[in-house]
């Protein structure tokens, strides 16, 4: 299971990272225990579905977005990002680019100040739902910038 | 509906679809025949399904573990990443899918019938000779949006298929 437990994790940090919560709050916000949320986050143990139900709701995403991995995001570009319907979003898939090359693209620790940047962005949009910036996350987690685009053609009104 | 019982619906649907039995459901997935109880709905149980057990199905249904757990607005929100040109494969079940369009589906979900239009989804799927992440692709879309959701949820797990 190795495999869905690394993708897992690594869904909930950069989750986590986006939404702006600590480990406590979080495990506070989903009711579950800090010592399990710690757990699913180093991929260990063999997380109830229950439990991880939770934590989809603490993040307002479907139970689903926390399997996703690299292979469920198409290889290919979006067949159009319409930025503009809305001045806003084109303004973000600007710096989006920006943020790409400077962070995402990188390993951690860079990796990790690319989250932090990528939820400032996010803030910038107060129409965006908790859910949107924690889908947002994942995209770029596995896809990068490309990844957040996907994220935003398929969940927002443009 | 909670995403453990879509995870619970999407499984019946697929074995309906697929004509298995729990223990043949076991046999294939690499489980336990409890675990497989426990999964879809048979059995409750204190511990609840485990991602272990969820990683398991998916393996050995050969598809991606966020599908089990797709509702019908995931199936609509996938609208635009599902009309990547389809292969030959998904061509020729598309055809056939075509046979059980109209009311025909409708009919048969609301009178009950659900079961008895997954095994007609699943003949329909052997005569074209799909194989099996296709089948389970379009019996997850069957199951949470009918004709429409099987042809999405098939180019859905098709068009992963071939990423991956």
């Amino acid at each position: 299971m190795r495999e869905e437990q690394y993708a897992l994790a690594a869904n909930l940090i950069a989750m986590r990272k986006v939404c702006g919560y600590t480990q406590a709050q979080l495990a506070k916000a989903a009711g579950i225990s800090r010592a399990s949320l710690w757990v699913f986050e180093a991929a260990e143990g063999d997380p109830r579905v229950s439990s991880l139900v939770k934590l989809a709701n603490a993040f307002e995403v479907p139970t689903r977005d926390l399997f996703l991995s690299a292979a469920d995001f198409p290889e290919e570009a979006p067949l159009s990002f319409r930025p503009a319907g809305n001045a806003l979003l084109s303004e973000i898939n600007g710096e989006l680019e920006e943020l790409h090359c400077r962070y995402l693209r990188h390993p951690s620790p860079l990796r990790d100040r690319g989250y932090s940047s990528l939820g400032e962005l996010l803030d910038r949009a107060p129409w965006m739902t908790l859910g949107i910036k924690a889908s947002c996350a994942i995209g770029a987690r596995v896809r990068g910038a490309a990844g957040v685009r996907q994220v935003l053609q398929l969940r927002c009104p443009l | 509906m909670s995403a453990i019982d879509v995870f619970e619906s999407n499984l019946n649907a697929i074995s309906q679809t697929l004509g298995w039995s729990q223990k043949e459901m076991a046999r294939q997935c690499d489980i336990s025949a409890s675990t497989v109880r426990t999964s879809t709905g048979a059995r409750r149980s204190s511990g609840g399904v485990r991602m272990d057990s969820v990683a398991s199905f998916a393996r050995g249904l050969d598809v991606s573990p966020p599908l089990l757990f797709f509702r019908r607005e995931d199936l609509e929100l996938l609208t635009e990443q599902a009309i990547y040109a389809p292969s030959e494969e998904v061509e020729r079940v598309t055809a056939r899918l075509d046979l059980l369009e109209g009311p025909s589906w409708d009919v048969l979900d609301r009178t009950g019938s659900k079961e008895y239009a997954l095994r007609l989804l699943g003949r329909e799927m052997r005569i074209v000779g799909a194989d099996l992440k296709t089948t389970v692709g379009a019996a997850v879309g069957a199951n949470q949006g009918g004709v429409i959701g099987a042809y999405l949820g098939m180019y859905y797990t098709h068009a992963t298929m071939r990423r991956s």
